[in-house]
């Protein structure tokens, strides 16, 4: 819904994380440093200080000095030549092998996929340290390039994996269609559409396997197997410090506090590339946060609560991004028992916005600011998590667009309508079990047993939206929001849909709030009818009236531009079309939002705007109401 | 006109996977575009709609049958043979997010085929600006990075992609079905309007039978891989002679709630009459088990494309 | 399900042949011949050739392959060249240690990394943060390093257990335990941090699941979503991470085996190595492939149970 996150990006992401930058910093110093040691550190490495043994730091010996009175530091520094190197080795050989069998898989599939994946999957159980050692016996002691190469080898199909998955998901995009029909080459296309959508990923495998190169290194050394004295590595030298733990247990603390702080930095760097890899919907997920609260004591019943006139009353609903900006502002709706309401719009009007906050569903940062939600004559605008549970699923229950992922994969059909008829009606397991099929059958599946054993996956999704209603019924609720219910699936199933929501509206007296883009569907099941245009109600009123004789120019033209005619009626030449888009919440006015793209606007419509009554029992948005002579936008 | 057909399909077939998996999504296919015409494809999800129009382009492969463009046979054409046999026919995806490369600018993708056959840069580039104005952009467009820009607008970008290289035929893989209403108004009428002064012809592939009917002049009605109707779209869609096409005329709601009621009435009569429904075998009619009107003959016969009035049917009892 | 199990098992055979493959290679690689090792400097010439001869050394490696292949098919891993030792038993004994040593590793690291992973995940705020950087510590530190700490800590400064040494569990099981429980401890610290952020992860994606929303419209308690449904969803990708800690573990002990002077796999095979003992290190290289091998299958047949996606197929 909001992508303000887009609208600025001057910044390197990393520079806001303290941490990567410390990183950045730490691995330019150590990597610099050790590689250039040679040339500057305070003392030549085999230089054996008499006298200053077994040091603790001091101005002269900054790290203290070893058993034979060696400067640690300059130890330090130049044994991270060796590793910085090996694990460089490490990484050119694992990306040599991986990312090509990589690029190969992705572009053949078939038979070159599973050759090649199989392949990796056996280099990658075979024991790495265990191989390694193996082959210590056989290039000797001290010899690390050939190790490095090797260990390159077997963590290859690290890199093979991961990029696999991510060149498939890229290949799939249809741009690389698209280029593949322009005539590129399979090269081309690799480098000019692939690569720019990988490198993130690859920077966080170069990171971590660089990690990996590092680790395998200190445990080799640590093994006495890697640069033989006098010639440092920062293994040996903690093998070294372990020997003397009881005489100076300082010197095990500077060279692994280098190797731990180097890992660290770089597991840091790959956490941050790895965030950016990551980072492509504006919209962020539910968290945990949004499970909290603690009920009050005070909550009013809303069973015992004498029955109101309307079961939803919004008043004056604004609704935003936390210190940003508003996404609706200003909804009035209301809703008898038993009827049904079509909030109807274009993307970005704030409509499922409006039905979420209805049930406390909005998205992480994004909340009610102001005006009024009363559920049965109840205000619960102000109810948090914990509180809105004591009504959720009992007198007021939801359901979403994509039925597909609306139910938990990892149970059954069963388990999941049985637990709430238990929880909710108090029904035994077998009571329940009988209900749960019963329900199914109403929601007019078949074969309800069968679907009962069912898991998500295997319904398809007219049938996964069947059992979302069912599981929405579980609980008898007197209010159903439905958020583009029928969107997702083909038009002769959502008719299937429609006239089961319409026969369990009339059965059950319940009401029901269905938020649409789809005119149509106003039209078939709705008995009033909210326009909204960004984040207002342009127009409210009977969906007849609305419908036949809309009275905001917004209306008249979305139905002049929707293609669905009578059969009886004459396709026009041309629909009519509104220019431009929906402007940006952050560009919302007190003024006509609508006004830069109606065919009506004066100078009038930069006045603050007004909700004048229009219809039998409805609102209308606009200055020039009343003045219009909209009858003829529609024919056009 | 008798001149040669743009596109020919003849008896065209696609299968996905082989052996015991193997899954047979379009069979028996036909249908001819003439130059400058629209053919509007259309269908639910598994009708084999864009596996048609991807065997077309060469993105699938073709499992018997043929595919003629402008008379030569294509059907088995590589991508890159393609290049020389079927240069004249360009591509629409339904989803404008992902048929553009974020990480290119606008020119860098218009001029993409342009380039690949050698034409200069400074050149192609002119050109993009020139297409960038006939879908109705800005020719500064071709400056900025696709996250500028809407979906509508994207989708103008990837249809200016498509006229750069002054297609014969587009195939239009539902460009409009991504899009809000009032953006899709425009891409329409976008559309149209180069339908007309264009010498283009297109393949348009929908699930909407409305806007296949605002569009096109022919339409080809699929279920499961079959025509079911086929012909022109004015009559297919007022008076349908297929039950499945009367099917999904009556499913799709029109925001006249008067004629609504009408249509959702006609639509729960021919619900009703479903229920003494017939078994599907898979040796009949595809669309057998959701008939109102099936007979047993109907489920052991397939039904042959019959001509009537101008209009081809498949179905043994439409008359 | 029959299918799986044969194509496990047939990827399981192949993996293993290859170990073979590539072992053999490398001790061939070896300079010097088993002759020289097992006579050491002193064997004359002829005697050394002798004992080569005798052990089909100068065979075709071809040939040498099929031979070593075969008996290890009878179930026999040979034995040393250097003093003629039974390797069976050896391994044996061994691998028992080694696998003390890991299995209760893993055991401690699951539980460890999950508890910390689920809490940072549930918790968020200031909880979350203080757990991920010290999971972020511990990932950076290596086992063998942060063993040295422990020894420090709980054997030098409070001699509360032994900084080295091996008890065997018949001898004195109460000594048994306290050998393990630092090297355990050392290898389960690490390991938890990184099964503790996998965790996390795994539970924020199951909570951001749009069927979590679902539960919430529907009312369901908080505790029941985030331990049966966020839990369950995440459980996929934490099982199929504590299969791979495992086998990291296992053939990772070699360093806290040697720091703390256990007899395992590991300081076996450093033992071998320091002999040129080829069919000492040949077994355990077959015998750590063996165990990664099952250990994989074991996953695989737990995230197959836990997925229904997964298990329809």
């Amino acid at each position: 819904m909001s992508n303000t996150t887009s609208k600025k990006k001057s910044v390197p992401a990393f520079l806001k994380r303290p941490g990567a930058v410390l990183s950045l910093i730490w691995l330019i110093f150590i990597v610099g440093g050790s590689l250039t040691a040679p040339l500057w550190i305070p003392f030549d490495i085999g230089i054996q200080n008499v006298g200053f043994e077994l040091q603790l730091p001091n101005w002269q010996f900054i790290l203290g000095t070893d058993e034979l009175g060696r400067d640690i530091f300059s130890r330090i520094m130049y044994a991270g030549a060796g590793t910085m190197i090996g694990a460089a080795i490490t990484v050119l050989v694992s990306f040599g092998l991986g990312l090509p069998m990589a690029f190969i898989a992705a572009q053949r599939r078939g038979r070159v996929e599973s050759f090649l994946s199989r392949f990796t999957e056996v280099i990658f159980s075979l024991p790495a340290m265990v191989m390694i050692l193996a082959l210590v016996g056989a290039v000797g002691q001290g010899n690390m390039t050939p190790l490095m190469i090797f260990f390159g080898f077997l963590i290859s199909p690290a890199v093979y994996r991961v990029l696999l998955g991510q060149i498939i998901s890229i290949r799939q995009r249809l741009y690389v269609d698209a280029a593949r029909l322009n005539g590129l080459s399979a090269v081309r296309i690799n480098l000019r559409h692939i690569l720019p959508g990988i490198w993130r990923t690859v920077l966080v495998q170069v990171a971590l396997i660089f990690v990996a190169g590092i680790g395998i290194q200190a445990g080799l050394s640590f093994l006495g197997i890697g640069p033989q004295e006098p010639e440092p590595s920062w293994g040996a030298m903690i093998l070294q410090a372990t020997n003397l733990i009881y005489f100076s247990p300082w010197m095990m603390v500077p060279p692994g506090l280098v190797l731990v702080i180097t890992v660290f930095a770089l597991n840091e760097l790959a956490d941050v590339f790895g965030e950016g890899a990551a980072q492509n919907s504006g919209v962020k997920p539910f968290s945990f946060k949004d499970l909290k609260g603690k009920r009050r004591a005070d909550l009013p019943n809303l069973d015992s609560a004498t029955k109101a006139d309307k079961v939803l009353e919004l008043t004056d609903l604004v609704v935003g991004v936390e210190g940003k900006h508003e996404l609706v502002s200003g909804v009035s709706l209301s809703l008898n028992h038993g009827e049904v309401l079509g909030v109807v719009g274009e993307s970005g009007c704030g409509k499922t916005m409006t039905a979420l906050s209805v049930i406390g569903l909005l998205p992480p940062g994004v909340a009610i600011r102001s005006g009024s939600v009363k559920l049965n004559g109840i205000e619960i605008a102000d109810w948090n998590e914990q509180e809105l549970n004591t009504i959720r699923g009992r007198e007021i229950a939801y359901i979403s667009q994509e039925p597909m992922v609306a139910l938990d994969p990892m149970f059954s059909v069963s388990h999941q309508l049985v637990y709430p008829l238990r929880r909710i009606r108090g029904m035994s397991k077998a009571e329940a079990r009988a209900e749960a099929t019963e329900l199914l059958r109403q929601v007019g599946i078949v074969a309800p047993e069968r679907v009962m054993k069912s898991y998500p996956h295997q319904l398809s999704g007219g049938m996964a939206q069947r059992v979302a209603i069912a599981l929405a019924l579980t609980g008898n609720p007197k209010l159903l929001i439905a958020d583009e219910p029928t969107t997702a699936l083909d038009v002769t199933i959502q008719a299937e849909i429609l006239d089961l929501l319409r026969a369990l509206v009339a059965e059950r007296g319940m009401a029901m709030v269905v938020v649409t883009h789809n005119l149509g569907v106003v039209a078939d099941i709705a008995d009033k009818v909210a326009v909204m245009y960004a984040g207002q109600v342009i127009e409210s009123g009977s969906a007849a009236e609305v419908l036949l004789s809309p009275a905001h120019p917004y209306t008249a033209a979305l139905l002049g531009a929707d293609p669905h005619f009578n059969s009886g009626e004459k396709m026009p030449e041309r629909l009519t079309s509104i220019e431009g888009t929906v402007p940006a919440a952050w560009d919302w006015t007190p003024s006509c939002r609508f006004a830069a793209r109606c065919e009506f606007a004066t100078e009038l419509c930069k006045q603050p705007l007004k909700i004048a009554s229009a219809h039998s029992n409805g609102t209308v948005q606009c200055l020039r109401f009343g003045e219009l002579n909209l009858s003829e936008t529609k024919k056009n | 006109m008798s001149t040669t057909p743009l596109l020919e399909v003849t008896d065209l077939a696609v299968q996905y996977g082989s052996g015991k998996k193997a899954f047979t999504a379009v069979s028996d296919v036909s249908f001819t575009i003439m130059p400058g015409q629209v053919v509007g494809l259309v269908g639910e999800s598994g009708s084999g709609k864009s596996t048609i129009g991807k065997a077309i382009l060469g993105l699938e492969k073709v499992k018997s049958g043929s595919v003629k463009f402008l008379g030569t046979d294509i059907t088995h054409d590589s991508i890159k043979k393609r290049q020389k046999t079927a240069a004249g026919i360009r591509v629409v995806f339904q989803d404008p997010y992902s048929s553009i490369n974020p990480a290119l600018t606008v020119g860098e993708t218009l001029i993409e085929p342009l380039t690949v056959a050698g034409v200069k840069r400074e050149v192609a580039l002119e050109r993009a600006r020139e297409v960038l104005g006939k879908v109705g952009l800005n020719p500064e467009a071709a400056d900025r990075y696709p996250r500028n820009f809407s979906g509508g607008q994207r989708q103008r970008i990837a249809i200016a992609r498509a006229l750069i290289v002054k297609p014969k035929l587009i195939v239009l893989d539902e460009p409009v079905s991504a899009l809000d209403l009032s953006t899709q108004a425009q891409v329409l009428n976008l559309l149209a309007d180069l339908s007309q002064s264009e010498d283009v012809g297109f393949l348009f592939i929908a699930h909407d039978l409305d806007v296949v009917r605002f569009l096109s002049d022919t339409t080809v009605v699929l279920y499961k891989g079959r025509i079911m109707e086929y012909g022109d779209v004015e009559r297919v869609v007022v008076s349908p002679k297929h039950p499945y096409t009367q099917t999904l005329t009556s499913a799709a709601p029109v925001p006249n709630p008067h004629q609504q009621k009408v249509r959702r009435e006609h639509w729960q009569t021919l619900q009703i009459s479903n229920k003494n429904h017939i078994k599907d075998e898979g040796t009949g009619c595809p669309f057998v088990a959701r008939c109102p009107i099936a007979t047993q003959l109907c489920a052991s016969n397939v039904p042959e494309l019959r001509d009537l009035n101008g209009i081809k049917v498949a179905c043994h009892l439409a008359s | 399900m029959l299918r799986f199990v044969l194509n496990r098992a047939l990827m399981g055979l192949l993996t293993l042949f290859v170990a073979a493959v590539v072992s053999f290679i490398i001790v061939h690689l070896m300079p010097g011949s088993p002759g020289e090792t097992a006579l050491g400097a002193s064997g004359d010439p002829q005697s050394i050739k002798a004992f080569n001869d005798s052990i089909g050394w100068n065979n075709p490696w071809v040939v040498q392959f099929v031979d070593w292949v075969r008996m290890l098919l009878s179930g026999s891993l040979g034995s040393s060249y250097v003093d003629n030792r039974d390797l069976s038993i050896e391994i044996t004994t061994r691998i028992q240690v080694t696998a003390y040593l890991s299995l209760a590793a893993i055991v401690l690291t699951a539980i460890l990394g999950v508890v910390v992973g689920v809490t940072a995940a549930v918790r968020g705020g200031v909880t979350d943060r203080i757990l991920n950087s010290i999971t972020a510590f511990f990932i950076a530190v290596p086992a063998f390093w942060f063993a040295i700490f422990l020894i420090l800590v709980f054997a030098v400064f409070n001699p509360l257990l032994p900084a080295s040494g091996y008890v065997e569990f018949s001898d004195d099981p109460i000594a048994w335990a306290s050998s393990l429980v630092l090297p355990v401890l050392a290898l389960a610290v690490h390991g938890a941090a990184g099964i503790a952020r996998i965790t996390r992860s795994a539970m924020l994606e199951a909570v951001g699941q749009e069927h979590i929303r679902t539960l919430r419209a529907m009312g369901v308690p908080r505790q029941r979503i985030v331990y049966l449904h966020a839990l369950r969803f995440a459980s996929v990708q934490i099982v199929s991470v504590i299969g791979l800690q495992f086998v990291l573990i296992f053939g990772g002990t070699v360093t806290v085996e040697q720091l703390f002077q256990l007899p395992g796999l590991g300081t076996g095979i450093q033992r071998a190595i320091g002999m040129h003992d080829v069919p000492a290190i040949q077994a355990t290289v077959m015998v750590t492939t063996f165990v990664v091998v099952i250990t994989m299958f074991i996953t695989e047949l737990a995230t197959r149970f836990l997925d229904p996606k997964v298990r329809a197929r």
